[in-house]
């Protein structure tokens, strides 16, 4: 009994451990369960030209896109000859410094480069609670105008939220005087959004409404590719509460949240997106294309930028040929495993335990009907070939080189032959292991000789079968997807095993055999 | 009946399936570094012998591709023998030689064999064809057994012999093997023989079992197959008992002929007896094999002892 205690610690413990890495890497590293998840991944670009003044320095400060919700940053860069770049972290912004001592030449154009990953789990960072800092005097006509406006949304809120939609719905009221006297005849989204952060905010702390709000920038990665194509930045109107945290509302529309894909490119409007010292005319420009990728590279990409040692030593730093060598070889207990539920539940009868295994590996080239098709008829043949060699009195091991080369010679006729008459198929033969067929044209002839003609066609059917559903289950995608990201699951395939190797009862096919027994018993 | 009252019903009657006889019989009794001792028919007959159980005997071993050149001059002396593989299995590979006509060699169904066609033979034998795995092999040359005329009108050309599991070293089931015109004359089930099952205290044969049907009269000579006191049973049993001390293995079949001249011999001994044995006694191993395993932990008895121990226990 302490043998059974054993084997099922030991099953228990690799299951655990299975399971351990398989939700590790499924939760934390989001590695895909299913291999055809696409990912929409955007390569977004920034182009900052201005003109320098040659031998003179420059230094352009830029905004570049500050970690967030939703977005997995992949990748980034900066294209900037001659210039020096350094990061800064600005509450929850990300400011890039620019800088360069002698400008070699007078137009100068820098670009940043990044790929965003979209995910809707993703929360990000937490963001600060402060909002702009900056307060505005209103004076006369435009004091009146904002006490009116702050009145009447006052009236007709509940929370800040409302307050501040009521406040852009007046100020968005051509209709109104006074948001016309505020805005001054300018209804642009950012005269808007920057004339609702003065009348949220307040003059001063006392009057106030003093709610918490900023500016965000950014713009929306659309599904269409946009190749190159120049980006509006648009501005959202940003609240904050504690108990929501941030919301956003459109200025033009009063409309609450951010559009979906809304990548924000600066919180806050204290400082613009770019400030220049030793240039002129800076300009900037964004764009981003969108591309398909597999989850799968996706994942494995953010795994690697987050140093994940588990990612370090995973197959998928292996040379590409070599981890399609694994693809197959880590199906292989995929194979043994069904070969053992075949056996040892239902008792088929195959030739040597993994020729089966090994025949569903050679299935790969061909597919499987044509597999069987090709299978069936160069065994028939190499078998028709052994009984005439046979006759000869040869010695085992001439006679099964005989075999073998008779068997090259086979495939090389089907391939010629299939080629001529245009199948595709037939081609593919030539990668059909040769050894398995040899080997298998030699067993079945002893045991066609030994036992019978029967015993022996019904171990090559229940070989075939076997070799069929293995072949199957080691060939679906899902499952070449599953082991291969996920070897860890090996283990609860080896835990399996041994669970399998405690099983004691009948076979099904013992059911059969030993029916008569009961059928006598009972009278 | 659904599989799953058959599944019951086997259960109920103690009836060793595959996996059960693999797991907790061969895996458990039989150590794997025994097996040489009896995959090999050699080291079986010298230990037998040494044992002083009666074997057929040998009359050479060849080993050599060049002594099969001399095959003739090595069987000159002798007008009947058998020539088996040292390691083959299931009967595989074995040819019995009744007599002679001319130079060619008349086989036990009276096919007459070429000399050149017995070496082809031999020669395969060495190569490894028939022995467990396709390793070279050796060919051995032995008496050939003249059976008790009890069989005679029950077997069809070949030898019957009688398979006795001993678990322990106690002989727990028996059968008789008659050969029939689909195993061509070969003593194994699997190629179409008749078992017969014995009742293990009387030495009394009962229905067999052909192709896992139960049948009542002998496939190919039709006559009756129960019913046939087996000679010298008592022997049979206390040779069969001894086997145990030849080689450790806890599980085994013993192969034994009945000589017409030299009463009971010792063929072989299978580290993997088969199963069949239990339909053609109509009878489940399980509850014998565990009435053994109680046995052998209250005493420790010699090979005459374990055999009136079964004797009594299995009368029924």
């Amino acid at each position: 009994m302490s043998t059974k205690r054993h084997l099922f610690m030991l099953v228990g413990i690799l299951v655990l451990v299975g399971l351990w890495l398989f939700f590790y890497k499924v939760e934390i590293l989001k590695l895909p369960l299913s291999p055809s998840g696409q990912s929409s991944v955007w390569t977004v670009e920034a182009q900052v030209n201005f003109d320098a003044t040659i031998g003179r320095s420059a230094k352009a400060e830029f905004f570049i896109p500050p970690d967030q919700p939703y977005f997995h940053r992949l990748d980034e860069s900066f294209v900037s000859r001659d210039f020096g770049v350094t990061i800064d972290p600005e509450r929850d912004n990300r400011l890039s410094v620019w800088t360069i001592r002698h400008a070699p030449n007078k137009k100068q154009t820098l670009y940043y480069r990044a790929q965003f990953y979209f995910d809707e789990a993703y929360q990000g960072p937490p963001l600060s609670n402060r909002g702009t800092s900056e307060r505005f005097v209103y004076r006369d006509a435009q004091r009146i105008a904002q006490q009116t406006i702050i009145n009447n949304a006052r009236e007709q809120s509940v929370d800040s939220l409302t307050f501040a939609t009521n406040v852009i719905k007046s100020l968005n009221d051509t209709q109104e005087g006074n948001s016309s006297i505020l805005l001054d005849r300018d209804y642009s989204a950012e005269n808007i959004a920057l004339t609702a952060t003065r009348l949220l905010k307040g003059p001063n702390a006392e009057e106030g409404p003093n709610i918490v709000n900023r500016i965000v920038y950014g713009f929306e990665l659309t599904q269409t590719q946009h190749s190159e194509q120049e980006v509006p930045v648009q501005i959202y109107l940003g609240i904050w509460d504690a108990e929501h945290g941030w919301r956003y509302i459109d200025p033009m529309n009063a409309r609450v949240g951010l559009p979906n894909h809304f990548l924000i490119w600066q919180y806050g409007g204290s400082k613009p997106i770019l400030s220049l010292e030793g240039g002129r005319n800076p300009q900037y420009i964004f764009s981003f294309i969108k591309r398909e990728f597999n989850a799968l590279n996706v994942a494995k990409e953010e795994a690697l930028q987050n140093h994940s040692l588990l990612m370090k030593f995973s197959l998928f730093n292996l040379p590409l040929h070599t981890q399609e060598v694994y693809q197959v070889l880590i199906m292989i207990p995929i194979g043994a495993l069904i070969i053992l539920l075949l056996r040892s539940f239902i008792g088929i009868h195959t030739f040597g335990t993994f020729m089966p295994v090994l025949i569903a590996l050679a299935f790969r080239k061909t597919e499987l009907v044509d597999g069987i098709i090709l299978f069936t008829l160069i065994v028939s043949l190499g078998l028709c070939v052994r009984f005439y060699l046979e006759k000869l009195k040869l010695l085992l091991i001439p006679r099964l080189s005989a075999v073998l080369s008779t068997v090259v010679i086979l495939m090389m006729t089907l391939s010629v032959f299939s080629n001529q008459l245009g199948f595709e198929t037939g081609l593919s033969v030539a990668l059909f292991p040769m050894v398995i067929l040899t080997m298998t044209i030699e067993r079945m002839s002893i045991v066609w000789e030994e036992r019978n003609a029967w015993e022996a066609i019904l171990q090559g059917i229940g070989s075939l079968f076997a070799a069929a559903i293995a072949f199957v289950v080691m060939s679906n995608v899902y499952m070449e997807h599953l082991f291969f990201v996920f070897p860890e699951l090996l283990l609860i395939v080896i835990a399996a095993m041994l669970l399998l190797g405690c099983y004691q009862g009948y076979r099904l096919s013992e059911l059969v055999r030993f029916r008569e027994l009961i059928k006598k018993n009972e009278y | 009946m659904s599989p799953i009252t058959t599944y019951r019903k086997m259960k109920e009657m103690g009836i060793l399936g595959m996996n059960g006889r693999n797991a907790e019989f061969i895996a458990q009794y039989n150590p794997r570094k025994f097996y040489p001792l009896v995959d090999n028919k050699l080291h079986t007959k010298s230990l037998a012998i040494k044992a002083n159980i009666a074997v057929p005997e040998l009359y050479a071993v060849i080993e050599m591709e060049h002594q099969v050149v001399k095959l003739e001059q090595i069987l000159a002396p002798y007008s009947s023998f058998v020539i088996k593989p040292a390691q083959g299995s299931g009967g595989d590979g074995i040819i019995v030689i009744m007599g002679r006509r001319g130079e060619s060699y008349k086989r036990s169904d009276g096919v007459l064999m070429h000399p050149d066609e017995l070496k082809h033979h031999v020669s395969n034998i060495l190569s490894g064809m028939y022995s467990l795995g396709g390793h070279p092999d050796k060919a051995m040359i032995e008496y050939r057994v003249e059976f008790d005329p009890l069989f005679r009108e029950i077997s069809y050309q070949g030898v019957p012999d009688i398979r006795v599991i001993v678990f322990q070293g106690y002989p727990v089931m028996s059968m008789v093997r008659l050969p029939t015109r689909m195993s061509s004359g070969k003593a194994n089930l699997h190629q179409g023989a008749v078992g017969v099952g014995i009742n293990i205290s009387t030495g009394r044969t009962h229905s067999g079992v052909w192709q896992n049907h139960v049948v009542e009269h002998h496939t190919d000579t039709g006559y009756p197959v129960s019913g046939l006191d087996i000679p010298g049973w008592e022997r049979l049993l206390s040779i069969s008992a001894g086997c145990y001390e030849l080689t450790g293995l806890g599980y085994i079949g013993v192969d034994l002929v009945l000589d017409g001249n030299k009463g009971p011999l010792m063929l072989e001994l299978n580290a993997r007896p088969g199963l069949a044995i239990q339909i053609a006694n109509r009878t489940g191993l399980a509850p014998r094999l565990d009435l053994i395993k109680q046995r052998v932990l209250t005493h420790k008895e010699d090979a005459a002892a374990r055999v009136l121990f079964v004797q009594e226990a299995f009368a029924s």
